[in-house]
């Protein structure tokens, strides 16, 4: 893929992306300020509401130009209409341009996997605590991403075994053990 | 007893700094500091919200004096790497790589440590002193500021950092209320009404400061540079610290007004609240090299470039001070985070901090000096080694920076969903990252929210609800043109410092 191509998908994931987070920030705040005027008390909704009624409109002018609604269809579709070279201009609201996570697929799968290990690791985290979790997520982390055992396997104990010295002996701090206190 | 004077409050830091114990403890800081201040993700902020947890069982003033010390560490550490490998440790040193890399590719690295190594311990005493002249000034200041004048104040801090930081001022100011929106999660302070708890227990209590700082600083760099996949550098076994070193430090001296000047922009873009370093720092750079009859020599390894950016870089913590101590306002991400560490202790910055615990200021006074000096002296001495640690692949490093967050996001208040809590604001600053929203904004909301918030609240009472109040001082007067300006400069002009990052 050339380039040009590139960075114009590049920047088509990079709309999807900011539209479909715009959408939702819009949606939650909708339903903040709604849940807010139910309470009673003017000192209890006021603030919320003088600063979540300009957020919306906030929010409204960055998803359109995030989307760029001359052309809605582009927010469906991988098709970009007019000239690809236009899409690698610098946006019309001053941002840069600087190395972007979207512009290259093995990046994004890359942040997806770590994303997944850390709901991994704040799963266990909850139910088995910090002494197990540690080592096996640094072990199991490390060698996903790496692929060498011995490395993993040495930077994980060594790591677990110095956090266990600092915090928990020397710095006599409590740590969770987890739902079912292992 | 507390101190009367600053002096006195001096008098018991320097106590408390001769101990040996405490005195060992400000230089594994310092060396902390200088080592994270190398390895991007770990500098500023992330550094501070690693290190709070280790500081729980610590006597508060040994607290404030180690993460004082951090701080003054991770400046340097970061303008090693901007010299040496072309890659800043931390935001602030981003200035420095355009004259000190050029620098080191002529074999005059030596000479870049040395002027960075001297103008930033110089210029970290600039800013000091400037705070301490400003205290007597300060402590007057502070009678003028009401509820009225502190809501105003805090909006003004809030607008002006959604401006300057990086990306574009829409961004910038959702990034602010979204942090506005989430302080105002949980139990109100003046009603005792639940707001927004989602039907959570643990949400009763709100959005605290660290697991948020932590996980939009610390996880989401974390995902980012895993996504990234970066080694910091691949060069570092070529490195080799050639030129001389007292030439770079003779070199402070020879340009001793470019140092100066460059440091009092520091200091004033520092008492700016939510501005930060890396403003300060690309503002004394294109100053000199503008003012310089000579400017086409700058970006080609000049040493005032490197003078110019370390000098306001370290100067601009002792300006950022003057907000954060006086009113408990912070000046930067790194401040906010001090201010954090402070509410942990049971410390409460702003006017009851500077009339009844004004020996922690002098704490925090004398560690930014020591560390400035201690920085300086171990960062020449160790330089090589501290670069090696930007070979570390980022597999071994973020996962062990992630548990270290999580751990101290837990540690706050020993609750385990300060961990989820962390987790969602990692994954909120990864996209923030990524659609390239600022993320400064949004924890100085979160700071600022029940500052702003309740000094709203508190107003209106004093005024039995007539909203004259927030026009009828010279001071709010004031606070509101800046607020007004500070919205509406930026849509007449379309200078901004971010456009130079």
């Amino acid at each position: 893929m050339s380039d040009t191509a590139e960075a114009g998908e590049s920047r088509s994931r990079e709309r999807r992306l900011s539209g479909l987070l715009y959408v939702t920030l819009f949606t939650w705040i909708v339903i903040l300020l709604w849940q807010a005027l139910q309470w009673g008390n003017p000192e209890d909704w006021l603030f919320p509401v003088i600063v979540g009624v300009p957020l919306l409109g906030l929010i409204a002018i960055q998803f359109i130009r995030a989307v760029r609604l001359r052309h809605p269809e582009s927010l469906f579709s991988n098709r970009e209409h007019g000239d690809a070279s236009t899409l690698s201009a610098e946006a019309p609201d001053g941002d840069e341009q600087p190395k972007s996570v979207l512009r290259d697929p093995d990046a994004w799968d890359r942040a997806l996997m770590t994303i997944g290990w850390l709901v991994v690791l704040s799963v266990l985290l909850y139910y088995v605590g910090f002494v197990i979790t540690t080592p096996l997520f640094l072990i199991l982390f490390i060698y996903s991403f790496s692929r060498d055992p011995s490395r993993s396997v040495l930077v994980g104990t060594g790591t677990s075994i110095a956090m266990y010295l600092i915090f928990i002996e020397i710095l006599d701090m409590v740590i969770w053990r987890g739902v079912w206190h292992i | 007893m507390p101190a009367a004077t600053i002096f006195e409050a001096f008098g018991i830091a320097i106590t408390t700094l001769s101990h040996p114990y405490v005195l060992l403890t400000i230089v594994l800081a310092t060396i902390l500091g200088l080592f994270m201040g190398v390895i991007p993700g770990l500098g500023g902020p992330t550094a501070l919200a690693l290190l709070i947890p280790l500081t729980f069982n610590m006597d508060s003033r040994i607290a404030l004096m180690v993460l004082a010390a951090a701080t003054g560490g991770t400046a340097f550490g970061g303008s090693l790497t901007a010299i040496l490998i072309n890659t800043p440790g931390t935001a602030p040193n981003a200035a420095t790589l355009l004259d000190g890399y050029p620098m080191t590719k002529q074999g005059r690295a030596g000479e870049a440590i040395g002027a960075s190594a001297i103008a930033s311990a110089m210029g970290a005493i600039f800013g000091i002193v400037i705070l301490i002249l400003s205290m007597p000034i300060l402590l007057q200041a502070i009678l003028w500021f009401g509820p009225a004048e502190i809501f105003l104040l805090g909006l003004w801090g809030l607008s002006i950092v959604s401006i300057v930081v990086k990306g574009n001022v829409t961004k910038g100011l959702i990034s602010a209320a979204l942090g506005l929106l989430f302080a105002m999660h949980g139990i109100s302070g003046i009603t005792a009404q639940m707001r927004w708890t989602y039907g959570l227990t643990f949400m009763q209590d709100g959005v605290k400061l660290i697991p948020p700082i932590v996980g939009l600083f610390a996880v989401a760099e974390m995902i980012d540079l895993m996504a990234k996949n970066t080694t910091i550098s691949n060069e570092t076994d070529n490195v080799e610290i050639e030129g001389k070193v007292l030439d770079g430090v003779r070199s402070v001296f020879i340009h001793k007004w470019i140092f100066l000047r460059s440091a009092l922009i520091g200091t004033l873009v520092g008492i700016i609240p939510g501005v930060g370093g890396t403003a300060a720092n690309y503002i004394a750079y294109f100053t000199t090299s503008q003012s310089a009859s000579d400017s086409e020599n700058f970006g080609k390894g000049d040493i005032r470039g490197v003078i110019s950016s370390e000098a306001s870089n370290d100067a601009k913590d002792g300006g950022s001070l003057i907000p954060t101590l006086g009113f408990g306002i912070p000046g930067s991400a790194t401040t906010a985070i001090l201010l954090g560490a402070f509410v942990l202790h049971g410390i409460t910055p702003g006017p009851v901090l500077m009339q009844e615990n004004l020996d922690i200021v002098g704490v925090i006074i004398v560690a930014l000096v020591v560390a400035n000096i201690l920085t300086s002296l171990i960062g020449l001495m160790l330089t090589k080694r501290i670069v090696t640690l930007t070979n570390i692949d980022i597999v071994y490093v973020a996962p062990v920076v992630i548990i270290l967050s999580l751990f101290g996001s837990f540690a706050v208040q020993n609750n385990v969903f300060n961990i989820f809590i962390t987790l969602f604001f990692g994954l909120l600053g990864f996209l923030m990252i990524t659609i390239k929203m600022a993320r400064v904004p949004m924890i100085l909301g979160i700071v600022l929210g029940p500052i702003v918030e309740n000094n709203f609240w508190r107003a209106l009472q004093l005024s039995s609800g007539d909203p004259v109040i927030f026009v009828s001082s010279p001071v709010s007067i004031v606070l509101l043109f800046l607020l007004v300006a500070s919205l509406i400069v930026p849509k007449l002009d379309r200078f901004s410092p971010g456009e130079y990052q």
